[in-house]
């Protein structure tokens, strides 16, 4: 483009432009979304969004089954060989599963039974965590664990309806007697 | 049209490129699309999640299903007339049961579609009146907003819902005043429903 193009403007111009210009336009154009294109699928190949969506799922429904069993179950959850090596950070709190890399999070809403009483460990970079209902206890915790860990000078943590109704159930035991 | 000059020519497919350039990023974003798509269908669990909480009413302790309380034993498919007698007390039930927080999945309606005629199941029962069941809710508010965004129409809008029925066979069992305990079978139609955003 010469001065004089550039003053008028490309379609003011008199002698119009010319089809190599419009050719080189199209390529341009063309490498812009073939590199989006491109940009995109690689970062899908990389995004770990897929693999944590299917996770909480499977979390959730399992969080979910586990509570709904009439009898004792005890189960050991083992991440896929690719999980492992991530550093994922597995929450079962405020009715949802959220599984969190770095600031990144990601959640999915499970159901408490409120019969049972809860009791929920924090879970970190772990070969294996454990779910299990014993005896109306419902445990999530990074090893073996079956029905309620005591502590010496450690109150247990409940959630609030299931303390509720915890207290409700010691207070008939101690009624009945 | 007729194009004398190298420039008319020109012109004309500078107009054309704008419109290449409008199909290219419509493919872009249709590819996007598309993978988003086919994400959220294959991560969609929610007619497992409907029928895990069939699965939990009918065999559960804590679900619909009658619960000896001295034993602790559950009998799967056999409800307690005495339970489901009032809808208040078996929605605060299931509401305990099932507690979503503020993050509520599901909403379902029962209904005792086929009880049982006395006379005819047992004879010696025919003075004895067994009262129609009342149909109840688990999760009723949300159950009246999301059942109009059921059907085929609603896919295409951003609110949608999704409907599952299930007819169970159940017993119903009643224990009269002096203590003897009678088992009617009866069918109760569950009515679930879950919304898709």
């Amino acid at each position: 483009m010469n001065k004089d193009m550039l003053k008028r403007g490309v379609f003011k111009d008199k002698r119009g432009i010319s089809i190599d210009k419009l050719f080189l336009a199209e390529a341009i154009l063309i490498a812009i979304v073939a590199i989006g294109i491109f940009a995109y699928i690689n970062n899908l190949s990389e995004n770990t969004l897929f693999e944590k969506k299917v996770i909480i799922r499977d979390l959730s429904l399992l969080a979910n089954t586990i509570q709904s069993v009439p009898g004792n179950v005890y189960y050991e959850y083992i991440p896929s060989k690719k999980t492992k090596s991530k550093d994922y950070i597995y929450s079962f709190s405020d009715n949802m599963v959220t599984i969190s890399e770095n600031a990144y999070k990601i959640s999915y809403p499970l159901f408490y039974n409120t019969f049972l009483l809860f009791q929920v460990y924090p879970i970190t970079q772990v070969e294996k965590f454990t779910i299990s209902n014993f005896n109306n206890v419902f445990v999530i915790a990074p090893e073996k664990v079956i029905g309620i860990k005591y502590e010496k000078g450690k109150s247990v943590e409940a959630i609030e309806e299931t303390k509720a109704n915890a207290t409700t159930k010691s207070t008939e035991k101690e009624n009945l007697k | 049209m007729k194009f004398n000059k190298k420039a008319d020519v020109a012109y004309w497919q500078l107009m054309f490129l704008f419109v290449r350039l409008f199909v290219l990023t419509l493919v872009m974003f249709s590819l996007v699309f598309l993978v988003h798509v086919f994400v959220d269908n294959y991560t969609n669990i929610q007619k497992e999640e409907m029928n895990l909480f069939v699965e939990h009413l009918i065999y559960s302790k804590n679900g619909l299903s009658y619960a000896d309380k001295q034993t602790g034993r559950s009998y799967p498919g056999i409800i307690n007339y005495d339970e489901v007698k009032s809808p208040q007390d078996i929605e605060a039930k299931l509401n305990k049961a099932f507690s979503y927080g503020n993050y509520p999945l599901i909403a379902a309606h029962f209904e005792f579609v086929s009880l049982p005629i006395l006379s005819v199941w047992n004879p010696e029962l025919e003075n004895e009146e067994i009262e129609a069941l009342n149909e109840f809710y688990y999760n009723k508010e949300k159950y009246d907003e999301w059942k109009y965004l059921t059907g085929w129409a609603n896919k295409i809008k951003v609110q949608s819902a999704k409907k599952l029925e299930r007819v169970v066979s159940i017993v119903i069992r009643k224990e009269n005043a002096d203590g003897i305990i009678n088992y009617y079978p009866a069918k109760l139609k569950i009515t679930l429903l879950s919304p898709s955003s």
